[in-house]
């Protein structure tokens, strides 16, 4: 019996040692097409901006893989699937059986088609590689343009202005973090990053990337962008966060069905049923849309890893669902949204204290929680992420109290919830 | 693996428990005389709130799925040990705040400044939690789960215990249960 995991994140970590904690015997393997033992990707703006040393984004030391008798083969991509056969297609032009198979290949940036975006000073974030290279840009370059106004955008604008450089952020939606915030709750984030320093244009698309000749070297050098309607914005290199896409490319051609996602069901099982997969490359069901999403946020991917990890191994555990989440510091400014932020059908709660950069939105439908923003004010943000995980119901929730700042447990039971 | 049970029936909300955590576990001079005049303000790992009928003494329930545990993307929180308390390293704290996203019972607290956050550790490396010493009536009983177990089947009171996954229950009392739960056993 052999157990083979495809990527070695926070997904495949954990599945691993879930698998290792019920089956001491059988082999486990794991391939990563990375150098490195598991690193956090989250903590990559950190590093860049020198807050957290290299040694420090190892999550797993070569020990954890001794230690539970893991097979690790870094460097090594799995660059097909055939789950009639049972096989794998190796980089290093071998071919392997596995029993059971856990796909946790994470997510790829998302590149838009921009003319001039294939250059080498345009640049993505998601491999410590990328946050090396990123890093030494930074040291030789003076002025980025982010394409883009999502978390990672904002977290690596944070740490590059820290280093010194001049920042331009380009942003599509109406607003900075649309995933994340409405248009409220945006509006006190932006004005606090505008007060840092930095140049955001929202409801704008790049339309050209410029180059021009460098003297140092063949290759052009990036000079500018060029965004509708024909205005240019110097800069030296150009970053792009328009989120991630699955990495499915293993699995094209293959019975193993693709959607947005690998739609997995309760067990974190594909449509083939011993092929697992599992994190930012799994479609899994959303609690409160009810609708299949792929949710690509560490906690869920370590989440959906473990029970991957148990099933695969034969013990039955089931994964009740995910939630949208994600939280956020940005220039001291605490962010956390869960679930839904906003929208007609629904009632919101909302207390907003703009001179303090304080923001709380609870998002109801009928008797149950449905989603939730805090800006400023973050403490019992996971109380209500724990309302939206259940989905209980709630009597009256006027009289909840979600809005009071000292918001906290003995409440929700003084309340009878 | 030894857990604080609490008996809510015995709690006068007096606040003794956090007093003396934030003495002893968060300030520079462990004296109460000085530490009130301590700038940062030193902080307690404990919290009593106010109920229906009497107080909750709420520290973390160290839930054995946890889901802060999941959701620390630096390895700062970790278990010494399978089922042991859960603990932070500040070293490798960062502040990104995704436990306090995800702690149902708000148990950890986000220090905005210092980008670290708090929570109770179970006092592991002393002898017994502070909280426990300091509970002048008695609510706050630390003891190893078998013994736990005794003492709820007595059925002598109200209690909060640690949090299991697979009873979804850490806090027993008809009010206040809580529907809590990441991945369960079917």
């Amino acid at each position: 019996m052999r157990y083979v995991i495809i990527g070695n994140g926070p997904a495949g970590i954990n599945a691993a040692e879930a698998i290792r904690k019920v089956d001491k015997k059988n082999q486990i393997i794991i391939f990563s097409d990375e150098p490195y033992p598991a690193y956090s990707r989250v903590l990559l703006p950190y590093f860049i901006g020198q807050k957290v040393s290299k040694e420090k984004l190892f999550i797993r030391g070569q020990e954890f893989y001794e230690k539970n008798d893991i097979a690790l083969y870094l460097g090594t991509k799995v660059l097909k699937v055939n789950s009639i056969q049972n096989e794998l297609f190796l980089s290093n032009t071998r071919r392997l059986n596995y029993d059971k198979l856990l796909i946790a290949t994470g997510g790829l940036p998302k590149i838009p088609f921009i003319e001039g975006i294939d250059g080498n000073e345009v640049v993505t974030l998601r491999k410590l590689e990328d946050g090396e290279k990123i890093l030494s840009l930074a040291q030789k370059k003076k002025r980025v343009v982010f394409i883009g106004g999502g978390l990672i955008s904002l977290k690596l604008a944070e740490a590059l202005h820290s280093l010194g450089l001049d920042i331009s952020i380009i942003v599509s939606s109406n607003w900075i973090l649309s995933r994340m915030l409405d248009e409220t709750g945006a509006q006190i984030v932006q004005k606090h990053l505008f007060s840092q320093g930095l140049r955001i244009l929202t409801n704008q698309n790049v339309q050209r990337i410029l180059t021009e000749a460098n003297l140092e070297s063949k290759e052009r050098k990036i000079s500018g962008i060029i965004i509708e309607g024909g205005k240019r914005i110097s800069c030296d290199f150009v970053f792009i966060g328009k989120g991630v896409l699955p990495n499915t490319d293993l699995v094209q051609g293959d019975e193993i069905k693709i959607e947005g996602g690998i739609p997995v069901d309760e067990y974190m099982r594909t449509n083939v049923n011993n092929v697992f997969a599992a994190g930012d490359v799994a479609e899994t069901f959303d609690k409160v849309s009810k609708k299949s999403i792929v949710s690509a946020i560490w906690p869920m991917a370590c989440e959906q890893g473990k029970i991957a990890g148990y099933n695969m191994a034969g013990i039955r555990k089931s994964y009740r669902g995910s939630i949208r989440m994600n939280a956020v510091e940005l220039f001291g400014l605490p962010i956390v949204s869960i679930g839904l932020s906003g929208g007609k059908r629904y009632k919101e709660l909302i207390n907003i204290v703009p001179e303090e950069k304080k923001y709380r939105k609870i998002v109801v439908e009928k008797d149950r929680v449905k989603g939730a923003i805090f800006i400023g004010n973050i403490r019992a943000s996971g109380i209500i992420a724990g309302l939206i995980n259940s989905q209980k119901k709630l009597i009256d929730v006027d009289r909840l109290n979600f809005l009071s700042d000292h918001l906290c447990y003995g409440d929700l039971i003084r309340r009878g919830v | 693996m030894k857990e604080i049970l609490v008996n809510l029936d015995k709690c006068l909300g007096c606040k003794t428990c956090e007093l003396r955590c934030a003495v002893e576990r968060s300030s520079k001079s462990k004296s109460l005389y000085s530490a009130v005049r301590e700038n940062p303000k030193p902080l307690p790992r404990i919290d009593v709130q106010s109920i229906k009928d009497g107080y909750l003494p709420l520290q973390c329930r160290h839930c054995e799925e946890a889901p802060c545990l999941n959701a620390c993307p630096t390895g700062a929180l970790f278990r010494k040990e399978d089922n042991g308390p859960v603990i932070v390293d500040e070293n490798l704290c960062v502040g990104c705040w995704m436990c306090v996203m995800t702690c149902p019972f708000g148990a950890i607290t986000p220090l905005l400044e210092r980008k670290k956050i708090i929570k109770c550790d179970l006092c592991v490396n002393m002898e017994r939690p502070v909280c426990v010493d300091a509970c002048p009536t008695g609510a706050l009983v630390y003891c190893d789960t078998q013994s736990a177990k005794l003492i709820l089947e007595e059925k002598k009171g109200n209690f909060i215990q640690k949090v299991f996954s697979d009873t979804s229950e850490g806090i027993r009392r008809g009010l206040l249960k809580f529907d809590y739960k990441q991945g369960s056993s079917s």
